[in-house]
């Protein structure tokens, strides 16, 4: 079995200083501490070459933090890029093929226009779709029509997604964003996508996280607090939005979540806790039954009944999720099992939620292209 | 605008594959398509580039079935026939 030990942020937001620095800020406290027990390091991120004008970020990285002769790669598979690296580290473990993986997952992405960065975003579209003319966050506002046609959920309730993550980013010191924002503010502010309005969006975000992964023998003798990954899985789905037969449901979401059970012998009741890929609010929601916490079309009755709340029954993106926090690409996947890290260790400050012994995080790629299902048990 | 038509199972897709996932065939030929049907479509005020600022994005499906998006400023609602063409960016439609 594999285990997380150490887990440290560097704030997510606008940042002015550039990837090195971000990414160093993040790695250094775990390098500083285990420097002579290193010997893989994996880098999660999908855009240095779009937005850096940089290539082989990995050693690049490693030669920043003086830890060259360490091999390394990149894992880029855009939005899903964080879970991809979680899974290649737990992976280069169980193999033994590395002892002590550092994962470092890091985005430099603001200081370009909107429009800019929308048009690198939806590059991962198939390009005769993308030449229709859609952002991602276009795709989540087709996601929430059908899902109110078909289900009729109060609008309220799925604006209530960005009222939360707020409310828990408020909470959280590396998160993008550091206020809460009300229901009424949400509703009322500026149409990205019709319906969804732009604080139901994740902002663009520089950030960066890492993580050590290790053996479960190993994890003893480093001393630190552990979490041990007990479920993984991985699924594919159609990168063509217009091919799929549902907008509510997203199949690579369903299939990496159910594998993840199924390798953790565990079910969706048995999770304390979950961080679900939030670009917009819809999906949190919509998440959240694919992966099986709630039915399909009674997601959002949760949010009504703060049952996903920090001292709720099962507490969904304490971290703030990609909503509040951002959404550094290649960050967000290796932050999401940092914060289940945090919280099932005890160390998630003023964000932490109650008696949490399991935990769940679902990394997305794209709009669901592909997606990386992870099942967290304390050590 | 251009449909690609599998040769063997005559399936029709928006955008090109080698290979087709109904029956497997590596055989595409290129189809016009001119008019569809609007699934559904979303008012993007947020655009990318190279588009212009404010439009509408439609979902929309051709006769034989082949989906896509286009662009179109008119306000064009679930269920309605469109006309299809193309500007220098790529598919446009107008409400029939
Ligand atoms: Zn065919």
């Amino acid at each position: 079995m594999v285990s997380i030990v150490a887990a440290n942020f560097a704030r997510f937001g606008k940042r002015d200083e550039d990837i090195f620095a971000i990414s160093s800020e993040s790695a250094l406290p775990i390098v500083d501490k285990f420097r002579d027990v290193i010997d893989f390091v994996v880098v999660s991120n999908s855009y240095s070459g779009e937005f850096n004008d940089i290539s082989g970020l990995n050693n690049l990285l490693t030669t920043h933090l003086a830890i060259e002769n360490v091999p390394s790669m990149r894992v880029d598979n855009t939005s899903g890029s964080g879970g991809s690296a979680v899974l290649v580290a737990k992976s280069l473990v169980a193999s033994d093929e590395a002892k002590n993986v550092l994962v470092i997952g890091a985005e430099k992405m603001t200081g370009y226009p909107t429009k800019k960065s929308t048009r690198i975003i939806a590059s991962l579209l198939p390009p005769e779709e993308r030449r229709g003319g859609p952002s991602l966050p276009s795709l989540a506002a087709f996601m929430t029509r059908s899902y109110i046609r078909e289900f009729s959920p109060t609008r309220e309730s799925i604006a209530m997604v960005a009222v939360k993550n707020h409310h828990n980013g408020a909470l959280n010191p590396y998160a993008h964003f550091q206020a809460d924002v009300p229901l009424e503010k949400v509703m009322a502010s500026r149409i990205i996508a019709d319906p969804l309005r732009i604080f139901e969006y994740c902002p663009v975000s520089d950030g960066a996280v890492s993580l050590l992964v290790t053996s479960d023998e190993n994890s003893k003798s480093l001393g630190n607090k552990s979490v041990k990954i007990t479920g993984t899985g991985a699924s594919s789905g159609t990168s063509s939005i217009t091919s799929r037969e549902s907008l509510v449901s997203i199949d690579s979401v369903k299939n990496s979540a159910k594998k993840a059970f199924k390798s953790a012998r565990k079910t969706p009741q048995d999770m304390d806790i979950a961080e679900l890929h939030d670009m917009a609010s819809i999906l949190e929601i919509v998440e959240s039954e694919d992966v099986g916490f709630f039915k399909k079309g009674e997601g959002w009755k949760a949010l009504e009944t703060g049952e996903t709340s920090i001292d709720g029954r099962l507490p969904i993106n304490t971290s703030g999720g990609l909503n509040s926090k951002g959404h550094p690409i290649g960050a967000s996947g290796v932050a999401q099992t940092a914060e289940i890290y945090l919280q099932l260790t005890g160390q998630a400050g003023k964000r932490q939620a109650k008696n949490v012994s399991t935990g769940f995080s679902l990394s997305m790629a794209g709009f669901g292209n592909n997606s990386t299902s992870f099942v967290y048990e304390v050590a | 605008m251009e449909l690609y038509r599998c040769s063997k199972c005559s399936s029709e897709y928006v955008f090109r594959r080698a290979v087709c996932p109904k029956c497997g065939s590596k055989g595409f030929d290129s189809v016009e398509v001119k008019s569809a049907v609007a699934l559904d479509s979303v008012h993007l005020i947020a655009t990318p580039e190279p588009f212009p600022d404010d439009y509408r994005v439609v979902m929309f499906q051709s006769g034989n079935g082949a989906r896509g998006f286009c662009r179109t400023t008119s306000d064009v609602k679930r269920g309605d026939r469109l006309r299809i063409g193309m500007d220098e960016n790529g598919p446009v439609c107008e409400p029939e």
